[in-house]
């Protein structure tokens, strides 16, 4: 069996396509590239795909993620090629990479997700970069715990987030402020980088809306001996 | 990348998106700054409906293959981006560039049914252009309609510079070579250009023509304005299949579309001539496209968007002469590794039956008959061919060869019908269940599922029944009850299931469809009250119509309810169609007095007038 794991770029435009979409996009785009894809079994075989992480709408990514199975091998190099030729504007495909036997496939193996921030109406934080690398400090570096009350489909579970956030870091370039997190991400303990937001900016009295910041996902990383490393790095080019 | 026309804010609070950012596959890029015409085409509902529909698909491609012409999209904004573009005043744009079509040179409206009249009105109010015809200057564009309502374009005339009569292929080069000679030439204004533009064949401007009613409300007279002006429009018949333009690159939208497939046109026009059908009357002659390219553009077609699933497009596809070799290739050359043929309604038969359990899950597919009346009487009425024999045999070879379920099409409301017909309506679904039930036990799977599904008969222009009456609300609804109580007494019950429509917008339906210019007032008071998206249910407001209705000073009865004499002036007789109103007359008292069905185009030769196409059907049929 032939597993491939395409690493792919949303951009522009492009985040406003949900990711049940996306799926599809990928579905035609793949049908379009003539790769040997297999097909389940069954009246109505579906292509053998799943996608690592879904991107909420109005998120961009350069880290994404899509497995396959193959029917049979095609390089790297040229599979890129065929994909790349029917993207469109703001979906790049930028890895075609052959899994080993037994990795485990993208959605399982998601670990982490890391993501970098900007406001969208920067008038609405009125803050200094010190004020914010002063509170970050607070909230973060020197917490012990991080406990917010989560609403779940149950009711209301307290959660530690102090654990989930990997790194928090708050920087500054010519197009302003940015904020980078390393967040855990999966299926056990799925934390979004609004959700972290709100609880930080909560310290400064500030209660963000749903959709203050331009999200942009920079990674998907998965567990490897401890350590975590991007799923990208798994695999190799044929 | 093209930035959108809409902020992060308002995409991020709206639903579906992107619906609104344009980018999909296979659109067509452009520099507007190098193109003479900016043609922004509507279709006056959803994205995901518009995006479904073939013609556009036909006629982007059409006109992107000329230089001078960059062709757009728009669609209607859901009532959610509606509210917040009316009130932020963002002018309609068009997916391409996303630049307001305001300052487009034309804006071609599709007319798909009449229920999408007051989406007209919703188009041109966020486009901030001026809604009627008469309060549009040099500056704002060209609005121009064309489809099927436009065979009586008469209650929307006053909002359109232009309608175009007929298919698509024909005139636009002429249009759009007229435009740019006098935009060149600095000739250009909007009446020097209309006036011209009416000699155009297919072209019919209704600004140059004056209409007069005698007391009675009835028109006494549609005369042009000018000598010059042509006083009937020829409609624009494409006579060879194989030339006009067809999208091999269609687009791919992102939200999943209604129609999400790859869509073969087979042909055009139709051999069998029912009574009620429109589509069936004014795409004659029937005319083929030829196998070859059909095989070349679904291979293409598949390739070029990756979709998973191809159908067929006709009004009539088991007529195709050559569908069996279609069908065939399709099922050896372009299934398989996830592709399947998605088969319309085909004539039940070996031939379909067995094409069918190539393709399809027996046990989940159902059959489909559209009898359209229960009665061997009323099907001769309305020269449906389908007998009672037909319908039990071609059941019955599926039954035996796995399938349990049937759906049945009818009409309620039809001319003549009697409380008989109606009755006789589950009474041939309880044939069918009989008919499976004869089966042995041990050689069927459980019991059998009849559907029947009834809609209300509404008579359309160009029709033999252009002149028949409609019934109120409550009588259809009468008659829907009688068709459910028989069902009920059937020995078969269980086995039969009944739908049938909603009667609210079928009288609106009937009004525009043979209505004239004096309800584009209530069109318009009926959108300024609110009214828009009105083929949608929950959007659809039976009381604001009524009010739009009074306030126009419209009378349902005059419009839909009247048994029109047949020397009436009828709205939309200025429009030649080919086939000849003695036609249509001599089929009207086949149907309602004689009470025979007259021979499909292939039998033998009606005389129609379509003859004088002088190709298709009416040729091939003749040695």
């Amino acid at each position: 069996m032939l597993k491939v794991r395409i690493k792919f770029a949303k951009t522009g435009c492009m985040k406003y396509v949900g990711h049940l979409d996306i799926m599809r996009f990928f579905q035609k785009a793949i049908r379009r590239s003539q790769l040997p894809i297999r097909y389940s079994e069954g009246f109505n075989p579906h292509q053998i795909m799943s996608f690592a992480a879904p991107l909420g709408v109005g998120l961009t990514s350069e880290g994404e993620y899509l497995d396959i199975d193959l029917k049979e091998e095609v390089p790297s190099r040229e599979a890129l090629c065929r994909l790349r030729e029917t993207m469109v504007d703001g979906m790049e495909v930028l890895q075609f990479r052959y899994l080993p036997e037994d990795a485990a496939n993208a959605m399982a193996s998601v670990a982490a997700a890391s993501y970098r921030l900007r406001y969208k109406h920067p008038q609405q934080f009125p803050f200094s970069l010190e004020q914010l690398l002063e509170a970050k400090c607070q909230f973060y570096d020197d917490a012990v715990t991080i406990t917010i009350v989560k609403q779940t489909k149950k009711g209301q579970r307290e959660l530690d987030l102090k654990p989930l956030i990997y790194d928090f870091s708050i920087g500054s370039d010519a197009e302003g402020i940015y904020f980078d997190l390393l967040l855990s991400t999966g299926s056990v303990d799925n934390i979004k980088p609004e959700l972290v937001m709100q609880h930080f900016f909560a310290t400064l009295d500030v209660v963000p809306d749903d959709h203050e910041f331009f999200i942009h996902r920079i990674d998907l990383l998965t567990r490897l001996n401890e350590d975590l490393c991007s799923l990208g790095e798994i695999g190799y080019d044929k | 990348m093209i930035t959108p026309a809409l902020s992060d804010d308002i995409l991020m609070q709206i639903d579906k998106p992107a619906r609104y950012i344009g980018n999909e596959l296979n659109m067509v890029k452009k520099d507007p700054a190098n193109v003479a015409i900016r043609f922004a085409m509507c279709f006056p509902d959803v994205y995901e409906i518009g995006m479904s529909h073939l013609g556009i698909q036909i006629l982007y491609e059409q006109f992107n293959r000329r230089d001078d012409v960059y062709c757009e999209r728009v669609y209607s904004p859901w009532p959610d981006l509606h509210a917040i573009m009316k009130e932020q005043q963002i002018p309609l744009f068009a997916l391409e560039t996303q630049e307001p079509i305001k300052q487009f040179d034309f804006v071609g409206i599709t007319l798909q049914y009449e229920m999408c009249y007051t989406n007209i009105l919703q188009i041109l109010d966020l486009a901030q252009i001026p809604l009627w015809q008469k309060d549009r200057t040099d500056d704002d564009p060209i609005i121009i309609c064309g489809g099927p309502c436009t065979y009586n374009p008469e209650p929307v005339a006053e909002f359109f510079d232009l309608c175009y009569i007929g298919e698509g292929e024909l005139s636009y080069d002429a249009l759009f070579q007229l435009y740019k000679e006098m935009k060149a030439s600095g000739q250009y204004t909007r009446g020097a250009f209309l006036r011209e533009a009416s000699k155009v064949p297919g072209i019919y401007v209704p600004s140059l023509y004056q209409v007069d009613y005698k007391e009675d409300g009835t028109i006494r007279s549609m005369t042009p304005l000018y000598d010059d002006v042509p006083a009937r429009i020829k409609r624009q018949v494409l006579m060879n299949m194989d030339e006009g333009a067809y999208p091999s690159k269609p687009l791919v939208p992102f939200v999943r579309a209604t129609q999400d497939r790859v869509v073969l046109e087979i042909q055009r026009g139709c051999i069998r001539g029912c009574r009620f059908c429109q589509a069936g009357m004014v795409y004659r002659p029937n005319r083929e496209k030829s196998l070859e390219q059909l095989k070349t553009y679904a291979k293409d077609m598949l390739a070029s968007t990756g979709h998973e699933e191809i159908s067929l497009s006709s009004l009539s596809s088991s007529d195709y002469s050559q569908l069996p070799e279609l069908v065939n290739f399709l099922i050896e050359e372009c299934c398989g590794d996830g592709v399947n043929i998605s088969l319309p309604s085909l004539r039940i038969d070996a031939f379909s039956l067995d094409v069918m359990s190539k393709v399809q899950d027996i046990r989940k597919s159902s059959l489909t008959f559209a009898p359209e009346a229960g009665s061997q009487r009323l099907r001769n009425v309305i020269n449906k061919g389908l007998t009672k024999e037909d319908i039990l045999q071609g059941a019955g070879m599926a039954f035996e060869g796995g399938w349990q379920k049937v759906k049945l099409y009818f009409m309620l409301g039809l001319p003549t019908e009697t409380e008989e017909d109606m009755r006789a309506i589950p009474e041939l679904a309880n044939d069918i269940a009989v008919r499976y039930y004869e089966i042995p036990k041990d050689k069927r799977n459980g019991k059998c599922q009849i559907t029947m599904s009834t809609s209300f008969f509404v008579p359309k222009p160009f029709t033999p029944f252009q002149w028949a009456p409609m019934y109120e609300k409550g009588e259809y609804l009468r008659r829907a009850k009688i068709v459910n109580d028989t069902m009920k007494e059937q020995l078969n019950h269980k086995s039969l299931r009944y739908h049938w429509h909603e009667a609210d917008v079928t009288v609106l339906e009937g009004l525009f469809a043979r209505g004239d210019r004096k309800l584009a007032k209530a069109i318009y008071y009926a959108y300024e009250d609110g009214c828009f998206f009105d083929a949608w249910s929950d959007y659809f407001d039976a009381d604001k119509w009524d009010k739009a209705l009074q306030k126009a000073n419209i009378s349902v009865d005059f419009y839909a309810y009247r048994q029109r004499p047949l020397d009436e002036v009828l709205p939309w007789d200025f429009i030649d169609t080919g086939v000849r109103k003695e036609f249509f007359i001599r089929e009207w008292k086949r149907a309602t007095e004689d009470q025979i069905v007259t021979p499909n185009c292939k039998m033998q030769c009606s005389g129609c007038g379509a003859a004088s196409f002088g190709g298709g059907i009416c040729v091939e049929g003749k040695n």
